[in-house]
């Protein structure tokens, strides 16, 4: 399984963008690459690397990274 | 010159038994799958010993079918018709889309667009939520709008108003709306028993609204007991079609090629 860690390269190398401007505190509206259809994709890759799914409803919620990466470790602890 | 003739959607079903009788054994060739026929008044047709052809005038352009067994023929006897400004055909192949690609090249069609199919068995598991709504009679001729203004008319098959208005009626139009209640995302659902075909998908109210929309399109699948359909996805959109993917979709190996004339 990846790491935690690895989250914001997940999300950098989905939206094409170099992975050090994809800090904790990055919101979706910080990138114009991150759409909607990019943000179903980065977050089911995610899905997929950590082996769970979300539901729709929650990851229309994970608009940041930080978000992103404290819905995966709630789903890890549950 | 022979010509298309003004026909009614009975005088078209009538001729076509009869030259599927006339030719009886023989393999046809044919992108007219019972479509579109019921209500239709605005059809002109062609028809010889092995072939029959018919315009369905959609907006501003007709839309071909045809069904022959005689390919090389039917060349030839349509090369001698008029046309009428813009004509539209799709053909559906499994083995891409020979022979039909270079007779309708030769009649002066050329290619326009490539669109896949894909499948789904039992839709992915979601609850609908209360951030989007079904759609009102009275967002009727906006969302029409919406569908001309954002989906491909001669490739996607946009419904007549009347038909809007039906799957309305029964509820199987989800909206999203902005804070101005501007619609800012949408999807179609048509279901018919078990299943459901689903073709407009549309979102522009950021990431997040979209998740939300299609949430909303499972969720509904879920509570209505749909368990199977498909869509098509434009071979141009792959992020869309890993989208699908991602939920549960798989590619069934049909093809639509689609031309204008």
């Amino acid at each position: 399984m990846v790491a935690i860690s690895e989250i914001p390269q997940i999300i950098a190398a989905n939206l094409g963008v170099p992975a050090v401007h994809v800090r904790p505190e990055s919101k979706a509206s910080d990138f114009s690459e991150w759409d909607s259809l990019r943000h179903l994709l980065l977050v089911m890759e995610i899905e997929e690397k950590f082996g769970f799914k979300f539901a729709l409803e929650e990851i229309a919620r994970m608009d940041s990274v930080d978000k992103i990466v404290a819905a995966v470790q709630k789903r890890i602890a549950a | 010159m022979s010509a298309f003739s003004p026909a009614t959607a009975d005088h078209v079903q009538k001729s076509l038994d009869v030259l599927k009788r006339r030719n009886a054994g023989q393999k046809p060739l044919t992108n007219y799958f019972f479509q579109c026929l019921n209500n239709v008044s605005n059809l002109r047709m062609f028809e010889s010993a092995t072939s029959l052809c018919f315009l369905h005038d959609e907006w501003d352009f007709s839309r071909l079918y045809l069904y022959t067994v005689d390919l090389a023929n039917l060349q030839d006897e349509l090369g001698g018709l008029t046309w009428p400004p813009i004509v539209v055909t799709d053909w559906l192949s499994k083995n891409g889309p020979e022979p039909m690609d270079s007779f309708l090249r030769n009649l002066g069609f050329h290619f326009h667009a490539i669109y896949d199919r894909i499948i789904y068995k039992n839709p992915r598991k979601e609850c609908a939520n209360n951030h989007v709504a079904l759609a009102d009679s009275s967002d009727r001729d906006a969302i029409h709008a919406l569908l001309f203004r954002v989906f491909d008319k001669y490739a996607d098959h946009i419904m007549s108003v009347e038909e809007l208005g039906e799957l309305i009626a029964k509820e199987q139009v989800i909206l999203s709306r902005d804070g101005d209640q501007s619609i800012d995302g949408l999807v179609i659902l048509p279901i018919k028993g078990e299943n459901c075909n689903f073709n407009f998908l549309y979102n522009c109210g950021g990431p997040s609204n979209l998740a939300r929309i299609l949430g909303n399109f499972y969720g509904v699948l879920n509570e209505r007991g749909v368990k199977t359909g498909f869509s098509w996805v434009r071979r141009t959109r792959p992020l869309v079609l890993r989208l699908h993917e991602s939920c549960g979709w798989k590619r069934d190996g049909f093809t639509d090629y689609i031309y204008l004339r």
